[in-house]
């Protein structure tokens, strides 16, 4: 049981502020994905986990125990860097079983602990080996192995996927959530990819220069994104992003009115698969684009849509999509129970869902 | 007529030049012999110049020509007692040196690296840096001038706390140590420098990785910086044998070989029968003995760097 409770922390470097007053729960045994672009401080985060950096402000509990007094080696926490930092003149063999070899561990002890991490891990047979023969895949699993040897309870995942090929990553991502089975331990993940989070998290948090977003289950943050910037990084094809002016419990946007309480500007976010394309209008918001570019992506097509002075971007379902051509006029229709819409300043997210 | 028979007239040197320089290997070719003449004249002929008249009886007193002795030289210096004792302590003085050295140096280093953020590091490292710069006849001289018995700035401070003054560099017992200092003095700045950048060739993942798993300090130091730095700290300790084996000019101002001959290492033995007894064909005979313990050092210091290569073309892919 390792539940981690992260609240309010905050971290500079110099003057350059890398996480505002972050608070994050993250459920004991869960696979938490840490998701933002480059620089959001993600790194920074399982850093200050790990006890790489300290503090500036907050704190950070395990199962109620502050880690602020707590070495790095003395946090049972397993890290698995980009890198992976295995040492290249050592065995597979060796750099999981090093840790207890300094601690003077007997030999058939050492022997036995690598055996039982090297089958939950499935790497028996690249004991022998050397890091520079293994692929990436590999090393990651001998990195998550020395965590094993540690006796760790939490693992921490700094973006270990980066830079691999697509297949291998898919692949990767199905051991990885195997493994967090097989161990029962809470797994920390951090990624840029947002595919690869909604893949993998049973728990997604987004944060966005240094400032925590969303954190919710990864269908929640897809579907009713808390914040605009979680909307605009969550999902691929990306999200619609559609201006209105919000007054007399109407919205006018250049795609139509839609029924919405308050006043001021707004932005109305709209995932592609949410635009149909029908002639049957219901209301709300609808309209006739020009077909500017079709995608193939295998089962679906992304269909990029000038309407106006707008482009929209489009997963419509297969029959409508076919023998459709570029320069086609097309009529499309939006459901708007399906809309998000934001405050265009603040970007927090003003209500889920409106009605034509 | 005239425009005509000047377009057919030949390009001038200048359009021909201009060519010339256009085609690949000319330009280097042109850009390397200023070097390559440099080195042949200063370099290569004379040390030619050595080996040839080494072989000759050849004393600049007696007002003889040259005589061809064949290994006549060499076999005198072989059997000269001074020699071998010249050349022990040379050994002594290059191993302790070097020894120290290395190990000052990589402890300051690692000081140096484990306190980027401390405030005046910059100004501490450029200072430390300065003996490093310094000419060794003038750092030499200071030196005799810190160490002199009566008005030196060390016997000041050692009469300020009661204690007597010493004659550091007049006393057969404390010369060659306090020669050995200011070498130390002088070169332990290089080997800091090469330990720091050693040290920046240690991946920063491994060594967090290593602390992450419980590693102590030594541990760490063992298993991941030495291992990544080794080979440059290598290099060091080879340069600098090297160049502690010529050591002569830092000796040069202080002792001079002296007292007796407590100081004398073979750089200095060398300098005297040439300049001071003008036995000039034995003196190049000397030279070309250390000219060849130097060329053992070069060939080990490039075997071990090879060691390297071929190790990492072994491992398969």
């Amino acid at each position: 049981m390792s539940r981690i409770a992260i609240e309010g922390i905050a971290k500079s470097f110099g003057r350059h502020r890398v996480l505002d007053g972050v608070t994050l729960d993250i459920p004991s045994g869960s696979l938490t994905v840490l998701c933002g672009p480059p620089q959001a401080g993600k790194s920074v985060l399982l850093r200050l986990l790990v006890g790489l950096e300290t503090l500036d402000a907050g704190r950070i509990t395990i199962d109620g125990q502050d880690l602020a007094a707590l070495t790095p080696a003395q946090r049972s926490i397993g890290y698995v860097p980009q890198s992976f930092a295995l040492l290249p003149q050592m065995s597979v063999f060796d750099n999981i079983a090093y840790p207890l070899r300094m601690q003077k561990s007997p030999n058939d002890e050492i022997r036995r602990r690598v055996g039982e991490a090297a089958a939950v891990l499935r790497i028996g047979g690249l004991l022998e080996k050397r890091p520079d023969q293994l692929s990436g895949g590999e090393k990651q699993r001998v990195a998550i192995a020395r965590g094993m040897l540690k006796q760790a309870t939490v693992f921490v995942l700094d973006d270990p996927l980066v830079g691999l090929d697509f297949k291998l990553r898919e692949a990767l991502m199905d051991d990885l959530k195997d493994m967090r089975v097989a161990l029962g331990a809470t797994f920390v993940y951090a990624t840029s990819d947002s595919l690869e989070a909604l893949a993998m998290a049973d728990r997604l948090a987004v944060l966005d220069a240094g400032r925590l977003i969303a954190d919710d289950g990864p269908d929640q943050v897809y579907h009713a994104p808390p914040h605009l910037r979680a909307a605009e990084l969550i999902g691929f094809p990306r999200c619609n992003l559609v201006a209105g002016r919000a007054g007399g419990g109407r919205c006018a946007t250049a795609l139509g009115m839609v029924r919405l309480e308050g006043e001021g500007e707004v932005v109305l976010a709209i995932r592609p698969e949410q635009i149909r394309f029908t002639d049957v209008q219901s209301g709300g918001l609808h309209g006739v684009g020009h077909v500017a570019l079709i995608e193939n992506l295998g089962a679906d097509s992304v269909v990029h849509l000038d309407v106006h002075e707008i482009r929209l971007v489009a997963i419509p379902t297969t029959e409508s999509v076919a023998g459709l051509d570029v320069g086609d006029e097309v009529a499309f229709a939006i459901d708007p129970a399906s809309l998000s819409v934001f405050g265009a300043a603040s970007g927090v997210r003003l209500m889920q869902g409106a009605s034509s | 007529m005239e425009t005509a028979t000047a377009t057919r007239a030949p390009p001038s040197w200048a359009t021909r030049l201009a060519a010339l320089l256009q085609r690949r290997s000319v330009l280097p070719t042109l850009l390397l012999i200023p070097v390559l003449v440099f080195f042949i004249i200063w370099n290569t002929m004379p040390t030619l110049w050595l080996l040839g008249l080494s072989f000759y009886r050849f004393s600049l007193t007696s007002g003889r020509p040259p005589r061809f002795t064949g290994f006549g030289n060499f076999q005198s210096i072989l059997q000269d007692s001074e020699v071998w004792l010249a050349l022990s302590r040379t050994f002594l003085f290059v191993f302790s040196a070097v020894g120290i050295e290395t190990v000052l140096g990589l402890l300051l280093g690692l000081l140096f690296w484990g306190s980027q953020r401390l405030p005046g590091r910059r100004v501490a490292l450029t200072m430390l840096f300065t003996p490093m710069v310094l000419t060794p006849v003038a750092a030499g001289t200071f030196w005799r001038l810190i160490y002199d018995p009566t008005f030196g700035v060390l016997n000041a401070a050692l009469r300020g706390i009661g204690l007597p003054s010493v004659n550091f560099l007049g006393n057969a017992r404390t010369a060659f140590g306090a020669v050995l200092a200011v070498d130390v003095w002088m070169w332990t700045p290089f080997m800091v420098l090469m330990t720091l950048a050693a040290l920046a060739s240690v991946p920063k993942a491994e060594l967090e990785a290593a602390e992450i798993d419980r590693l102590s300090w030594l541990q760490r130091l063992r298993l991941v910086i030495l291992h990544h730095g080794k080979f440059i700290l290598l290099l060091g300790i080879l340069l600098r044998t090297i160049d502690a084996f010529k050591t002569m000019d830092l000796i040069y101002d202080m002792t001079f070989g002296g007292p007796g001959s407590t100081t004398e290492l073979v750089a200095i033995m060398l300098y005297r029968r040439a300049f001071e007894v003008f036995a000039m064909g034995w003196s190049s005979a000397l030279a070309v003995i250390l000219l060849l313990i130097s060329i053992a050092f070069t060939a080990t210091f490039i075997f071990v760097l090879h060691a390297r290569e071929r190790r990492s073309q072994d491992v398969p892919t």
